[in-house]
């Protein structure tokens, strides 16, 4: 178990007539110790006699590996050990990899496929000398020609992977409805190319893992902080070639924010376990650095290329959806292959679509490999869709938040089944769009939008303007769907819903001696605030103060396997794990007051912290009954655990979802948005003025943690948008490798956030709460570009490309005949913005040349 | 990311510095505020066998405005200059260049002379050092010398400064820009504070009479971060607005000179063309604003 002194002793801000804490801004029980700097982050973890591991990376992008000569290292005096994989190749097996047929060993084998894969591992004394004796390996290449981009890879004319044949090592084609005939007889077929740039979250901490063997047992113990320590602990013990039982992974309770990327380093924590292995049981270290971490740590997200094609009738009516795109996932297809299946999940967004055709292509490039990041796949989605309704109102004449209105789905329409069979819960966007843009209504009259200041503005050359929307957050993943892509698909029409296997939500409880009561999580925590969370629900199952919960991590022996935190799970997982541990714990208390009494269990009861005899002449608090159950023999009676089954499994509506393996998210929160934007049309710089969100994540457990989670969503929405890209030169070398380059969006750049809610509770959740962990990074990009469509419209540029840099921007200006110098005369109106444009009603996208050319 | 070994010194006199220099020679590099050394030393693009600190030089930090003269010392940091009264009145756009660097922390730390001896084509100091005409001041075992800063920056991040050179400071004369009938500008286009400006253009006005509806500019003067290998001036752009009232005329003249001598490098985000571009449009940008503030 993780040692974390959780004991929380912030004050809650409950207001005393309130009668749960649940549903209250209480204070996080974390944050004291972040602050003060008390919290002990992997990176604090020194075990007496520690050596530290360097790594030597491959500067080539794609090159067999002639030789590694390691003499020189190992007569280096600091030198402990140096590994290749050779070494590995010896002892241990390959790492899981997401699609079956890979093989991929922790360090580079006879080949390096991205510009800083490792080749060699070195352990020294610290990591100055390890990174001494990393400089003594002399590795010599051969270097192969590299493929830079997905649209080059689908060539197949350098291959990745030889033994794969291909470049393209997954794709699929779906169809749902009869989108054939609705874009045959649609009135309009519209159609567009957008381009969504390699982005991902850059967490403050970077990976880290501290590995020590022990040779008595023959067991490691393995502190990191690995994302869903108790989900992918598969990624260490099977590589390491041991029981799942004899591999401990311990996350510290304090993580330094992760938003997926820390899912897949296993690299490193099989590294340092190799390593101290090989050293008999000395503990090794490893932090990656941030170079390390933006160029070869394996934690780079989507980068996509859409086509993208709407089917409208000439009343608006949105007929058909076709979306093809290719995402390049670099060097190796790491386990989030399942990204360009889970837009499925909100395949229409907040729109009523029937028919849709949905095919993907993953393609392996020479970059380094894609993790997951905030909202999966999904993000790009949005970004796409919303960009073709833009494009679709246009083509029309409609006013496009008009436009979007009319096809919104109804609240009757809820639990609303997607062609694409997931279920939205619940939901009122049409009231969510009135809402937005009432919010933004000042702003038209009189403020950031009034015509008159828009006017005026123009002859400047900055071009306002917003564009409200209704955009869809998939919560609480299921974890059966994720291996579709290992599955034999043609089976999956045979299948029943029975089929389908879920991963419960594991929680424990239990009475310490002094009356608090002590949970522990079967997953980690990288900053989301769960201790709060869970004190927050076992306080009002058990009728106690938050601060008499203290609540603390299993590590991945003594948890179950389960999913964990990912996938803007927990709100909903808790809610429900909390309400049945509770409910047994007070069920045990009960039975154990009532032996002590030797009375019968119905002539006692629970209540706030103690159980009563109901005839009401003695009470036993939480301490006595810890006193009580210490002395006594047998199965302890102030324990409980509980594993808290998926909430899709019980609803009907989800068994084709289940059935066929389609993406199954049971809750649908919702952000409507109106980003003010202000495009320099002489500079390109786009610069947000106000960002006014309506929010519905159905009950809010905690608001205060809500309203955090959407601002640290817009926040890196704003940036994906913007500003982040890790992007490459032709050579396939990456040229976002330090913090200089890789532009994250700090205070100045993110805009004041004006938040309005709304409430919609989850018909299928225990609490009504929704999953939120990704809205913002979900929902953002997508309505800044939209919104600086909206401002450009005059000029008939869009943002067809995101990060919507000024270099592009002022490419697409100028592509319209816009400036430099323009004062608002400049320019011919053009309707038709870069790349889109009518479609055709007959046939698809002829993918040789779709999606993504040298598209700049 | 760590350092390879290096030997430190930490001189307390210039006199002992510009020695440890003399001996060493290009076995040294040394360190200011140590905001780029650091980072080029941990990912080892520099190996130097010796670092010679100099954060005890006290006789290189501070800024003197005397007459028509303001010397800033090689140590003086950043927030010392944006924060500067005395600056601000005599050549504002100094502070102005100073305060667009990156954030606090950074500006804490990091030094005037530091970014001189930098040399980084999209450097604040040495594009505004140009565009005042400001002189660099050397020192080394043989003596002091002075180099015109147009004449300092020679390529990127290469410079005069021979190896055994200490920057000691930077200086500029202001009695060209009487600050009753002066104005300056620094104007940056940069996408994020902790990121190097991608263009940034240095302007300083001076007109015959700030009451005059439209006062007629005596002189200009125009210089660009980030658009060439050097600090680049524009002359043409200079002639354009003199001897007569700024216009919208000249502006597009002073954007046609500069799109003319801009010759950048691509950049990620930033390819020449839209480097070119953006040199233009910030340059007509400074130039108005110096041209508004000396007009009062």
């Amino acid at each position: 178990m993780s040692g974390s002194e959780a004991a929380p002793d912030a004050e809650p801000e409950a207001a005393p007539e309130s009668e749960s804490f649940t549903g209250q801004s209480v204070r996080r029980f974390e944050d004291r110790r972040i602050l003060t700097g008390e919290a002990e982050y992997i990176h604090d973890k020194a075990p007496e006699g520690t050596l530290e591991l360097a790594l030597v990376r491959s500067v080539h992008a794609h090159a067999e590996i002639e030789s590694i000569d390691t003499a020189k290292a190992e007569d280096h005096p600091d030198c402990e050990l140096v590994l290749t994989a050779e070494d590995l190749k010896e002892h241990y097996n390959p790492q899981p990899c997401g699609l079956n047929g890979f093989e991929e060993w922790s360090l580079a084998d006879g080949k390096v496929r991205f510009a800083g894969e490792p080749i060699a591992a070195v352990v020294a004394r610290d990591r100055y000398a390890a990174e001494d004796v990393a400089e003594l390996v002399n590795v010599r290449y051969d270097k192969l020609p590299p493929v830079a981009g997905a649209s080059e890879a689908r060539k197949d004319e350098v291959l990745v992977h030889e033994d794969e044949g291909t470049n393209v090592p997954d794709s699929e084609h779906l169809t749902f409805g009869d989108p054939g005939i609705a874009f045959e007889e649609a009135d309009h077929v519209v159609e567009g190319e957008y381009s969504w740039g390699r982005v991902s979250g850059v967490p403050l901490e970077t990976a880290g893992a501290v590995a020590e063997y022990d040779p008595e047992g023959d067991t490691f113990h393995i502190d990191c902080n690995i994302q869903l320590h108790t989900l992918v602990d598969d990624t260490v013990f099977e590589t390491l070639g041991y029981d799942p039982d004899d591999v401990y992974i311990n996350v510290p309770p304090d993580v330094g924010g992760s938003f997926g990327t820390k899912i897949a380093i296993h690299r490193y924590v099989n590294l340092v376990a190799m390593a101290s292995h090989q050293l008999g049981g000395t503990p090794v270290k490893f932090v990656e650095d941030r170079v390390e971490n933006l160029q070869g740590g394996d934690v780079h997200c989507s980068e996509r290329d859409y086509r993208v094609r709407l089917a409208v009738d000439d009343d608006g009516t949105m007929r058909g959806l076709d979306v093809f795109f290719t995402d390049d996932f670099g060097a190796w297809p790491h386990y989030p292959i399942n990204q360009v299946l889970k837009p499925l999940s909100v395949l229409t967004n907040s729109y009523h679509i029937d028919h849709a055709e949905y095919e993907y292509e993953l393609v392996l490039t020479n970059k380094t490999a894609q993790t997951a990041y905030r909202g999966f796949g999904v993000d790009p989605h949005h970004y796409a869709l919303e960009m073709v309704v833009d494009e679709a109102a246009r083509e029309l004449g409609m006013d496009p938040t008009e436009f979007r209105r009319q096809n919104l789905i109804d609240p009757d329409q809820m639990p609303y089944v997607l062609p694409s069979k997931n279920v939205y819960d619940s939901g009122d966007y049409p009231e969510a769009l009135r809402r937005i843009e009432a919010m933004i209504e000042d702003e038209r009259d009189g403020g950031l939008l009034d015509p008159e200041v828009v006017a005026e503005k123009r002859k400047e050359g900055k071009y306002r303007g917003t564009q409200p929307s209704v955009v869809i957050e998939p919560g609480v993943s299921g974890s059966d769907w994720t291996d579709r892509q290992r599955s034999d698909r043609d089976a999956l029409a045979d299948r029943t819903p029975d089929d389908a296997d879920e991963l419960p939500e594991h929680l424990r409880a239990e009475v310490a001696e002094d009356g608090t009561v002590r949970a522990y999580l079967a997953t980690d925590s990288s900053g989301q605030g769960h201790q709060t969370l869970v004190a927050q629900l076992l306080a009002d199952e058990l009728g106690i103060l938050p601060s008499d919960v203290a609540v603390d991590y299993l590590d991945s022996v003594d948890a179950p396997t389960e999913y964990g935190s990912a996938a803007s799970r927990m709100a909903v997982m808790l809610s429900g794990a909390a309400e049945g541990v509770g409910e047994e714990l007070r069920e045990n208390l009960v039975e154990l007051a009532a032996d002590y009494w030797g009375v019968d269990p119905g002539d006692v009861s629970y209540r706030d912290g103690g159980v009563d005899r109901v005839d009401g002449d003695d009470r036993l608090e939480l301490s006595d009954l810890a006193d009580v159950d210490a002395v006594r023999l047998g199965e302890s009676g102030t324990y409980a655990e509980f594993d808290y089954p998926h909430p899709a499994r019980d609803v009907p509506e989800f068994d084709e979802a289940f059935a066929r393996k389609y993406p199954v998210y049971p809750t649908a929160a919702y952000g409507a948005n109106a980003p003010i934007v202000e495009v320099d049309v002489n500079t390109g710089e786009v610069d947000i003025l106000e960002f006014y969100t309506v929010r519905d994540c159905g009950t809010m457990l905690n608001p205060m943690i809500v309203e955090g989670q959407a601002h640290g969503g817009i926040a890196q929405g704003i940036g994906a948008a913007l500003m982040e890209e890790f992007a490459y030169d032709d050579n396939a070398q990456p040229t976002a490798t330090t913090l200089f380059e890789y532009l994250l969006p700090s205070i100045k750049n993110v805009p004041d956030i004006e938040m309005d809610h709304t409430v919609t509770p989850s018909p299928f959740t225990e609490t009504g709460a929704k999953g939120v962990g990704e809205g913002g990074m979900i929902d953002a990009p997508a309505s800044v570009a939209t919104a600086i469509n909206a401002a450009l419209d005059p000029l008939g540029v869009t943002a067809d490309r995101l990060p919507f840099t000024p270099d592009r921007a002022r490419r697409r200006l100028r592509e319209a005949g816009v400036g430099p110098g323009t004062d608002g005369e400049g320019g011919d109106a053009v309707t038709d913005g870069g790349g889109s444009g009518r479609g055709s009603h007959d046939g698809r996208f002829d993918h040789a040349d779709s999606a993504g050319g040298d598209r700049r | 990311m760590k350092p390879a070994q290096f030997e430190y010194h930490r001189p307390d006199t210039v006199q002992e510095a510009v020695e440890l220099l003399d001996e060493m020679e290009h076995r040294a590099e040394l360190m200011a505020g140590n905001q780029s050394l650091g980072i080029m030393l941990s990912t080892r693009l520099a190996t130097p066998e010796n670092v010679i600190d100099i954060n005890r030089l006290d006789a290189l930090s501070g800024i003197e405005v005397a007459d028509d003269r303001v010397r800033v010392g090689a140590m003086t940091r950043h927030r010392e200059i944006e924060r500067s009264d005395a600056l601000g009145r005599a050549v504002p756009m100094l502070p102005e260049a100073a305060e667009q660097i990156a954030g606090p922390a950074v500006r804490n730390r990091g030094t005037f002379g530091g970014s001189i001896g930098e040399a980084d084509p999209a450097g604040n100091y040495p594009c505004a050092m140009a565009a005042l005409d400001g002189t660099i001041h050397l020192r080394s075992v043989d003596g002091e010398r002075e180099v015109p800063a147009d004449e300092f920056f020679i390529a990127h991040m290469f410079t005069e400064l021979e190896e055994n050179e200490l920057i000691v400071g930077g200086s500029v004369d202001c009695s060209p820009w009487p600050s009753e009938r002066s104005g300056m500008a620094f104007d940056e286009l940069k996408r994020a504070a902790q990121t190097w400006p991608t263009v940034s253009a240095a302007a300083a006005v001076r007109v015959d009479d700030p009451g005059a509806g439209d006062p007629t500019v005596e002189e200009a003067r125009l210089a660009l971060a980030n658009a060439a290998d050097v600090p680049l001036g524009v002359p043409d752009a200079e002639d354009a607005v003199e001897g007569e009232p700024l216009s919208e005329g000249s502006l597009e003249a002073v954007a046609e000179a500069t799109m003319a001598a801009a010759d950048p490098e691509d950049e990620m985000h930033a390819d020449a063309e839209f480097k070119t571009e953006a040199a233009a449009e910030y340059a007509r940008r400074a130039i108005r604003t110096a041209y508004e503030r000396a007009s009062g």
